[in-house]
């Protein structure tokens, strides 16, 4: 039996976050933690049609993990070994990042009406950034200027934002494989 | 879970089942669609690279269970176990009045299925007897008795239907082709297991005869099943206060039997 549950809070707040984001378009969302799809690098899913599915590799770091990751004005620079991951035109990165550490009390904000008053200042906040980046052989290795690093880095452009626009663009682009491949 | 198919086999075995292909923009790709549904699958176009069509392999068995409207109950491993191999699955099915099945009514069931396919094809289509290697049993199905007995076509009618669709695909694409005669005799003895069937749910002695002759029954499948005497007939008066009814049915490929009408 697959063991699909999470335990890490950034595991939780990655595959959160697609999950919700999968809701305001209404589509479906699978997850795969725990399954065969794990195990070739799949996370979760995301498809309006079975077997158009957009494969997510979900991945969340805090700002303050040094180790992992790094950014300039126009790229975010994550410690990621993608020659692991088979290419595939299905398949993306998806990157949450979170503020520092220490910061973990504020990561998450909920204020509801039975809290406030005033029903504009109610709801709930995600303190995160969110990128993508397709995992199909055409992406960027580097490093940020200046920088005497060695690891496994993936040059993700800061306009690859993740958002309800750009998945819906994936599916998008996995329904008409012709202008994709 | 990797799967040991030939992208050469793979696409011809696509063409046979009437799909087609476009090359993708950035012409590393082939994207083979029906007309049927609004999936598809890809290849590499470049045949060597052995890693791209490994990478597509698991998506694109998905597609063609979906396009090939496969019976739900067929995982990606039996799919090309059973269809992308070549075989016809003849299933036996079995209800029952208690937890189990008798061993004795079982195997009498599988070998009068296949004892009968046997002299099937032999008599009405004067093809050679096929050799018992080209029988399998597969896994039983969860949840009920469900045993499928998969046949094999052998290799030369497989190469004599390939040449006919090679020759097709010179001339003209899809065009109507004539059906193979090993092809034909599984259909026909499927017919004859639906007719057996109806046959089953009226078995009165009295009315036998006459159901036989109304129904154009083919008398070796009769014979092998129903004749008072023989032994599944025998097997099942002996358990009849176990099972409490078993029938037999076909199920044909969905790649081979594209477009052919026996």
């Amino acid at each position: 039996m697959a063991d699909n549950s999470l335990t890490d809070p950034k595991d939780m707040f990655s595959i959160a976050y697609l999950q919700m984001l999968t809701a305001h378009i209404k589509h479906s969302f699978v997850d795969c933690s725990g399954t065969s799809k794990d195990k070739k690098g799949v996370d979760c899913e995301v498809f309006k049609t079975e077997c158009l599915e957009v494969y997510f590799q979900a991945k969340c770091t805090s700002i303050s993990s040094k180790s992992m990751i790094e950014e300039d004005e126009n790229y975010i620079y994550y410690n990621f070994d993608i020659k692991k991951y088979k290419a595939h035109y299905k398949k993306y990165l998806a990157l949450i990042i979170l503020p520092a550490d220490a910061e973990f009390e504020q990561w998450l904000e909920t204020n509801f009406l039975f809290e406030i008053k005033d029903p504009n200042k109610s709801g709930l906040l995600l303190k995160a950034r969110a990128f993508y980046l397709p995992i199909n052989g055409s992406y960027d290795l580097g490093k940020p200027p200046n920088s005497n690093r060695s690891n496994n880095l993936v040059k993700i452009p800061k306009t690859n934002i993740l958002n309800q626009n750009s998945l819906l663009k994936m599916v998008e682009l996995v329904e008409n494989p012709e202008q994709t491949l | 879970m990797m799967y040991n198919i030939n992208q050469f086999q793979f696409e011809k075995d696509l063409y046979i089942a009437g799909f087609d292909y476009k090359v993708s923009n950035s012409g590393n790709f082939k994207i083979w669609r029906r007309k049927d549904s609004n999936l598809y699958l890809v290849t590499p176009q470049d045949s060597n690279d052995i890693n791209s069509f490994e990478n597509y392999i698991e998506d694109n068995i998905c597609s063609l269970i979906k396009i090939l409207n496969v019976n739900k109950d067929y995982s990606n491993d039996e799919f090309v176990d059973i269809f992308i191999n070549k075989k016809y699955p003849i299933n036996s099915r079995i209800e029952t009045k208690s937890t189990t099945v008798p061993s004795d009514y079982l195997f009498t069931l599988l070998t009068s299925t296949m004892k009968s396919y046997r002299y099937f094809r032999e008599y009405n289509y004067e093809y050679k007897k096929m050799g018992t290697k080209n029988f399998e049993v597969g896994h039983s199905k969860k949840g009920s008795y469900k045993i499928p007995i998969l046949v094999s076509l052998e290799e030369d009618v497989l190469s004599d239907f390939e040449s006919q669709i090679n020759i097709m695909s010179n001339t003209l694409f899809h065009q109507e082709r004539e059906p193979n005669p090993v092809l034909k005799s599984i259909v026909e003895f499927s017919k004859s297991l639906d007719k057996l069937n109806n046959l089953d749910k009226h078995s009165e002695s009295t009315k036998f005869i006459d159901i036989v002759m109304e129904n154009k029954l083919n008398s070796h499948i009769v014979e092998t099943f129903l004749s008072v005497n023989r032994s599944f007939q025998k097997v099942r008066e002996d358990y009849k206060d176990l099972i409490k009814h078993s029938y037999i049915e076909f199920e044909s490929n969905p790649i081979l039997d594209f477009d052919v009408n026996p």
